[in-house]
């Protein structure tokens, strides 16, 4: 088995990036390589001994110098020409003339009638405006693979990647002391809550405010807190890596199927079946309560995934 | 209305649809599904085309059974399925193409991911092309953004890290201004619809109100959407991200993503601003003046770099400038040069991606130009399809890139005696400085070798077919120039 690094450290104590950095400065502050191109004449190396010293010594403090002051001049600058166009920009709701279109006033008084959603928000973002908010979870998708492909640890059992699954590991142990019983006995009390709550936020997002988005970010709480006070181990027992998959490409198709259903049909005139049902129970509205309940399951897989991400390479 | 009036948003759904079951497949089924679904869309896109042209005319397609402006709404014409056509099929054959490089470059742990990326990369080009609502364009900004980003760094090693960090600070400063950009006309006219903000930007300009706002907004979409597309100021992440990324997404970022916002930009200045405004506010000429300096000092960096790959990266830079320059023109007949030179640009582009990779492939993974030496005799098919897609980049006559170059100069005559006589001594300045870098390097390949070099890496023979189709492509537009035109000359005119 290859020599543990990470073990010197632990046992040294101090702070690991601390020592990476002094390796990092060994390397990329050597002392330069001899120019290749040798001049025959001293006096000819001795002109170019001065600009060269004078480019890597004064001349690079003088660029240093017109950089910064032209960033800092052009960030003012820019920021004055925002803030003075803003200032022109019509007060909230002050020219009539200007928000004079039947939109919002549609959304608010035609709303509950199409969507059958009494949190007209949850209607406008799940129904009116559907296609954004397809193309927003695909955000949240995209950045969760992005990082998994970035920062995810090779799962092989080859000693290099045990020895990067091995040295995560401390790093999770150093910044994240375990055993904490303050913090343990707080979660048990806080967790279950957290994730009931978000499930109701969910369920209830086309009645009362929240919806998908809000109640996806409680969901990803109470897990990343859970993951705080009890560990992977605890926590990879119901989720791992599998089940995050599973739920995120599961919710995002049922999304993009239900979707694709209500638009296929709402442009080719068919009927869809899919009335707005009864105000104000659970089971109204549509399609809005399962929308919303795929998209806060995307939010919180992500919010979780970008954590322990983050923190360990894996789930 | 009729069937194939849903193909524009089965075409941007299909791939989001198919992105959340290829993350769950092993990478052997999501390369296939990354070559299966560019494929479907190539077909897709070709059978929109057909039937616009059949029906003449472009339509709008309601999202949702309200339909805007309560929801989204999409738009497609003869130029819209033209670009979509283009866009699909340069995916599937920059994925074919440099396919054995995907297997060999990118961890297998990785591969699937990339795949999902490409599929979204899809969807967000699709959208780009087909929304008519500026919000929704933003959203697929973020989406394309993302995906590219992560394309580049799935060759999870230093250089492409280092080009991945710098591609994703400066497009995501390019998406703010942007989303600002947006923001400020939404404040105006509280709407989303690209002819609605229209027709109040015209009422607003009649009446004579805001006109500093509007300024300012056409002003912050346009640095915007020059940053993401590397107009030549801002076009310092490109090189890096292009040279060191695997040659499939060096492919995919140059020729689709930043032509799918010059598209968007297009829109921009066609359908929300009107060629009036665009003049008015003049960042017409500040774009003319960006688009000169982008198209000489690109050639100039092209000429001074050593490299290939960096070549063939500062070289879309100088195109990129003539594509704007068309469009700075502010007429109907420069947004038509500009985009047929964006189809034309696009397919020499990753043509030339691919094919150079292999030529460097065919020479140890060296890419300094004395180690290249004698490449195009030990890959001979790669380096036929790098002579051919360089020629057309120079602007050899039978060729895209002369058709391109030709439309394009005729639309500058357009322009005040004085102004047409720079923009043409700036072509023909920058055509020399292409023919200098880019027959130098077809000389230079042909040239005998200095040392006798290892075995190279051998690639499936329908990968290789893709150079073959890039070349033929090429050839093709040449040939068919004056009927292409004809359909974007449409297509524009449907646009406005």
């Amino acid at each position: 088995m290859a020599r543990i690094d990470w073990r010197r450290w632990i046992e040294e104590g101090g702070d690991a990036l601390d020592r990476d950095m002094r390796t990092f400065q060994a390397i990329t502050e050597a002392p330069e390589e001899r120019d290749p191109f040798e001049l025959p004449h001293p006096r000819e190396r001795l002109t170019y001994a001065r600009f060269h010293r004078w480019s890597h010594s004064k001349g690079e403090r003088i660029l240093k110098v017109i950089y910064f002051s032209l960033s800092v001049l052009i960030c003012l600058g820019l920021s004055a020409l925002l803030i003075s166009t803003a200032l022109d920009l019509p007060q909230f709701g002050a020219d009539a003339e200007l928000i004079d279109n039947d939109i919002s006033t549609f959304y608010v008084e035609e709303g509950l009638r199409h969507t059958g959603a009494m949190n007209i928000i949850t209607g406008i973002i799940l129904d009116f405006r559907g296609f954004d908010t397809l193309g927003e979870s695909h955000v949240l998708f995209v950045a969760a693979c992005t990082v998994l492909m970035l920062l995810r640890l090779p799962g092989g059992d080859d000693p290099e990647s045990q020895l990067a699954r091995r040295r995560a590991e401390a790093f999770d142990r150093h910044f994240e002391p375990r055993g904490d019983v303050i913090l343990a006995n707080c979660v048990r009390v806080l967790a279950p809550l957290l994730i009931v709550f978000g499930a109701y936020i969910l369920l209830n997002g086309h009645l009362s405010p929240g919806g998908g988005f809000s109640g996806g970010t409680v969901l990803g709480a109470g897990l990343i807190l859970y993951l705080c006070a009890f560990g992977f181990a605890r926590t990879g027992r119901f989720f791992n890596f599998k089940v995050f998959r599973a739920v995120t490409s599961g919710a995002l198709a049922f999304y993009a199927l239900s979707k694709g259903y209500v638009f296929i049909t709402g442009a080719n005139g068919i009927e869809n079946g899919l009335g707005p049902g009864v105000y104000g129970r659970i089971l109204s509205g549509g399609l809005l309560m399962p929308l919303s309940v795929a998209v806060g399951l995307v939010v919180g897989c992500t919010m979780y995934a970008l954590y322990a991400l983050f923190r360990k390479g894996d789930l | 209305m009729k069937f194939w009036q849903n193909l524009p948003f089965l075409l941007i759904w299909t791939p989001m649809l198919l992105s959340g079951v290829t993350a769950a497949l092993k990478p052997r089924w999501a390369l296939r599904m990354a070559l299966f679904v560019p494929l479907a869309g190539t077909l897709g896109s070709a059978a929109l085309l057909l039937e616009c042209l059949r029906a003449g005319g472009s339509f709008l397609y309601p999202l949702g059974e309200f339909g805007a402006p309560m929801g989204n709404e999409l738009r497609a014409g003869p130029a819209e399925a033209l670009l979509a056509l283009t866009f699909c099929a340069i995916l599937f054959l920059s994925v074919l193409g440099g396919y054995q490089r995907i297997v060999a470059q990118i961890e297998e742990r990785r591969r699937g991911l990339y795949c999902v990326m490409v599929l979204l990369l899809q969807a967000g080009l699709m959208a780009q092309v087909f929304t008519n609502d500026v919000f929704t364009a933003y959203v697929f900004i973020e989406i394309m953004t993302i995906a590219a980003g992560a394309l580049v760094l799935a060759r999870n090693r230093g250089r492409a890290l280092f080009g991945a960090t710098r591609y994703m600070i400066m497009n995501l400063l390019g998406s703010g201004l942007f989303l600002l950009g947006i923001a400020v006309l939404y404040c105006l006219t509280g709407e989303l619809l690209m002819e609605d903000i229209h027709d109040k930007l015209v009422s607003l300009r009649t009446a004579g109100s805001y006109a500093r706002p509007i300024t300012l907004s056409v002003a912050l979409v346009t640095v915007g959407l020059a940053v993401k597309s590397a107009l030549y100021p801002f076009h310092t992440w490109l090189p890096d991200a292009y040279a060191s990324a695997t040659p499939s997404s060096s492919a995919m970022l140059s020729s689709l993503v930043s032509k799918a916002y010059i598209f968007l930009y297009i829109k921009f200045v066609l359908r929300v601003w009107g060629l009036g405004l665009f003049r008015e506010t003049h960042m017409q000429a500040v774009l003319l003046v960006f688009s000169f300096l982008g198209i000489l000092l690109g050639s100039i960096d092209a000429v001074l770099e050593k490299r290939l790959r960096r070549m063939i990266a500062y070289s879309s830079v100088a195109q990129i400038g003539y594509i704007y320059l068309g469009v700075a023109l502010g007429t109907r007949v420069g947004v038509a040069a500009a985009l047929f030179h964006t189809i034309a640009h696009a397919l020499a582009k990753a043509l030339l991606f691919i094919s150079g990779d292999r030529l460097i492939g065919a020479s140890d993974g060296e890419s300094g130009f004395h180690e290249l030496r004698g490449a195009g005799y030990r890959a001979p098919l790669s380096g036929a399809a790098f002579t051919v897609g360089a020629c057309s980049i120079v602007g050899i006559p039978l060729l895209g890139g002369f058709a391109s170059k030709l439309y394009l100069t005729r639309a500058c005559l357009a322009m005040s005696a004085a102004n047409a006589a720079v923009a043409v001594i700036v072509l023909a300045v920058s055509t020399a400085l292409n023919a200098t870098y880019f027959l130098t390097t077809v000389i230079t390949i042909y040239q005998k070798p200095e040392r006798e070099y290892g075995a190279r890496l051998s690639h499936p023979p329908l990968s290789t077919a893709a150079l073959a189709a890039f070349a033929l492509l090429i050839l093709a537009l040449g040939v068919i120039a004056r009927p292409a035109m004809d359909v974007i000359a449409r297509g524009v005119d449907l646009l406005i």
